[in-house]
């Protein structure tokens, strides 16, 4: 398989585009295979390229219901920033921007990480005293951030709603200036020409029907292309996961599945150049723009449980007051398109890598509405915990014990409502 | 949108209600284990499928309810009230309506 570069784009320019080669194989699935990864979404993509680039893992097959990179990491809204607060958090997601920023280079595919800053706009002095307290805590552990005053801030992002009606004031911001965006089917693609370089089979349209397991162990899983046996198995289904933890007679989880929303407008010329949030009251919005000029926003989930890949139509009214409250002129943008994902909700808001009760069983799940900003770390360290059968120190309470040790990770302080972690 | 018949308000958009969880946990007594909180508390079924879950009707009678819906397609297959005593209320209403209604039309 050819390595891209500067010369590569020229010379097949010459040739006509005649030079360039699969992206990677469509192999038909073995029988037998020493990892099993269940979901070629950016987290199972990722755990593959690890464990082969890592840990030497290289008889592993990554299966796919569908297509590769087409449930969550196909809708997404694509931001990523390490501004977390509680202990674990902070450390992972950090681990995973360090990886984002030289993802380009490793994977040898342009993912167009474009650090543009991410700004979290607060509307008090009390929300300007609780970001200086996580930008703080976020400086413990070698992250960083800055606090932006409303002159800063106008000079910055000149286009905010900054009247004296604005429905909600502005007073400054929170900004993590190595936090940005990425384009996330070149993530997934380039996880898996990577993965694929390193001999991995990644097998779309394959769907779990059925899991053969003993009292302790994963045998086999059974496919719609056949039976395949496998030595450890890693559960990567962000969004399904309770159904396959059914299927494994596994019993309950503390997971719930709900749809998140986003939206992208038509294309504008370059009108903003950050990832600018806020959340204040019943509020809760996000947008950046695409480089092909959509202004890509979301907001929240849509309250109720559901495992459709819709969304509703309250939302889209919430989302876009929100849009125009605060950037008033996108008022007479029109929405392209919008869609919906299924998202593992979890009780406290925070992802799971751990072990589970069968002995050879990994899972990867609970990303709630942030997953995709922690594909690279998440990949990174369920490929350690698979490689060697223990959890790094920092995913250490990221298992499904910590309910019952007391140690929930719920970095919004919402308690165990699954639907309060959007 | 979806459209949840309200017991006490009839077919009303589903903006006007808010999820509350599954109805199907049941909490244990108030002595009871631990372990039997932490299911109660942490644990879900999580269904694909037909599933019972609280809704508040709280921009209209703001009573709980209990609806029977399908979490794939979002079809409901039933409401009642939330509290079985409501629920017996507007039942024997039910009744003595039929009752005078049977005496004035005999």
């Amino acid at each position: 398989m050819s390595r891209y570069s500067a010369w590569s784009v020229f010379w097949n320019g010459l040739i006509g585009q005649k030079g360039w080669d699969r992206v990677w194989r469509d192999p038909e699935p073995k029988t037998d295979y020493d990892v099993v990864i269940v979901g070629a979404g950016l987290h199972g993509l990722a755990t593959a390229y690890y464990l082969a680039k890592n840990h030497g893992v290289n008889n592993v097959a990554v299966l796919e219901k569908g297509w590769l990179g087409s449930g969550n990491a196909g809708r997404n809204t694509t931001i990523i920033r390490s501004n977390y607060m509680m202990p674990g958090n902070r450390q992972f997601y950090e681990h995973s921007l360090k990886l984002w920023e030289n993802l380009s280079h490793e994977l040898n595919f342009n993912v167009m990480f474009s650090q543009r800053a991410h700004i979290s706009l607060f509307h008090s002095p009390s929300a300007r005293d609780a970001a200086a307290r996580r930008y703080n805590t976020m400086r413990l552990t070698g992250s960083d951030g800055e606090l932006w005053d409303l002159d800063t801030l106008k000079r910055n992002v000149p286009h905010l709603n900054y009247g004296p009606d604005a429905r909600f004031p502005i007073f400054g911001a929170a900004v993590q200036p190595r936090a940005g965006t990425a384009r996330h089917d070149a993530v997934a693609w380039g996880y898996a020409r990577g993965a694929d370089q390193y001999g991995v089979d990644i097998i779309q349209n394959c769907e779990v029907t059925g899991v053969e397991r003993s009292r302790s162990q994963l045998t086999g899983l059974q496919t719609s292309r056949g039976l395949i046996r496998c030595k450890k198995v890693g559960f990567a289904v962000a969004g399904n996961t309770s159904r396959l933890w059914r299927m494994a007679e596994l019993g309950r989880l503390p997971i719930e599945s709900h749809k998140l929303q986003a939206f992208i407008s038509e294309p504008l010329k370059p009108l903003l150049d950050q990832v600018v949030v806020f959340g204040v009251g019943g509020a809760h919005f996000y947008i950046s723009q695409s480089d092909k000029g959509g202004m890509i926003f979301g907001g929240d989930i849509d309250w109720y449980k559901s495992y459709a890949q819709r969304g509703n139509l309250p939302i889209v009214q919430d989302v876009a007051e929100c849009a125009t409250s605060i950037l008033p002129c996108l008022g007479r943008v029109r929405l392209l398109r919008h869609w919906a994902g299924v998202t593992d909700m979890s009780m406290d808001g925070s992802a799971f890598i751990c072990k589970t009760p069968l002995d050879n069983l990994f899972l990867n799940a609970g990303w709630n509405y942030g997953g995709f900003k922690a594909s690279p770390a998440s990949g990174w360290f369920f490929a350690d915990l698979i490689a060697n059968d223990r959890p790094d120190p920092v995913i250490v309470n990221y298992d499904l014990q910590r309910f019952a040790r007391g140690c929930n990770i719920d970095e919004r302080g919402a308690g165990p409502d699954p639907k309060l972690h959007g | 949108m979806i459209r949840i018949p309200c017991p006490f308000c009839g077919v009303r958009d589903h903006s006007e209600f808010v999820y509350g969880s599954d109805a199907s946990v049941e909490y244990p007594a108030l002595d009871a284990p631990a372990e039997a909180w932490l299911e109660a508390v942490f644990q879900r079924e999580n269904i694909d499928g037909v599933q019972f879950e609280t809704w508040q009707h709280l921009h209209g009678c703001r009573m709980w309810i209990v609806v029977e819906r399908d979490t794939t397609t979002h079809e409901i297959h039933s409401v009642r009230p939330a509290h079985r005593g409501v629920e017996q209320a507007l039942e024997d209403e039910e009744k003595v309506r039929e009752l005078s209604r049977q005496r004035d039309d005999p």
